[in-house]
């Protein structure tokens, strides 16, 4: 079992991978947040998300 | 399915917004703690209950319990509750938006299925103290169970250890030692 948090914030977003188990901490202060799909957890960055779409 | 998931917010709505807004997804998951930014106050704290109520009750969206939230949904009746930020005034103006009905809307956990190993999304963690004895294909049954015990007992007024502090959670496991061990809204992430 894998599990993702917030709740703990830092500048970056934190990952302890164990033998059995990833974990990650999501909160950053909404520096960063997170798309699930097809299984996958991916980080991204709310500045390269506002710098992307400011660029349109 | 494309899930989009949200830390913390603490009364940063319009950041939430902007991502929410700009980044696709069929579900939002926002994993709690609403209030208290400790640079806000009460005009805020009031967007951000307003924000909450509808997300609340949106489709397609799931909004988990932080410690933060838990400190305005149930700090009256449990008072240990009550985290650092607490504002009697934000009490008012959050439950002046936010009603029972609302507050039970609020979920202490979500699973996400797809992967080699399913993610368990909650506020804090669950430390695998609190798996120890139970066998890895019933992980899901037995959170699933302990979080259902742990939603009544907060409606009960009642303390449970999955949602208190370090001082107040009772030695279950023998490993877990006597320090140190919080519930699945308070546990700090290892660093």
């Amino acid at each position: 079992m894998n599990q993702l948090v917030g709740h703990t914030p830092a500048k970056a977003v934190r990952y302890k991978n164990l033998p059995t188990s990833q974990n990650i901490c999501l909160d950053t202060n909404l520096r960063h947040y997170a798309v699930f799909e097809d299984g996958q957890v991916e980080i991204r960055s709310y500045d390269d998300l506002m710098g992307a779409t400011t660029a349109k | 399915m494309r899930w989009l998931i949200l830390p913390d917010a603490h009364d940063k709505i319009l950041r939430a917004n902007q991502i929410i807004e700009r980044e696709s997804h069929d579900h939002l998951l926002l994993l709690g703690d609403f209030f208290d930014d400790f640079r806000t106050g009460v005009t805020d704290a009031a967007d951000t209950a307003r924000q909450v109520k509808r997300w609340l009750n949106a489709p397609n969206t799931t909004c988990l319990l932080g410690n933060h939230d838990m400190s305005y949904g149930w700090g009256r009746q449990n008072r240990r509750l009550i985290c650092p930020g607490y504002d009697a005034a934000k009490w008012i103006t959050i439950n002046g938006n936010l009603t029972n009905r609302d507050w039970q809307k609020f979920k202490l956990y979500a699973w996400l299925e797809g992967g080699e190993r399913p993610w368990l999304v909650t506020h804090a963690g669950l430390h695998p103290c609190w798996l120890e004895g139970t066998e890895p294909g019933r992980y899901r049954e037995f959170i699933d169970k302990l979080c259902a015990d742990a939603w009544d007992s907060l409606n009960r007024g009642e303390h449970h250890f999955l949602l208190g502090r370090a001082s107040a959670a009772p030695v279950i496991r023998r490993s877990a030692g006597s320090t140190g061990l919080t519930g699945m809204n308070w546990f700090p992430f290892p660093a």
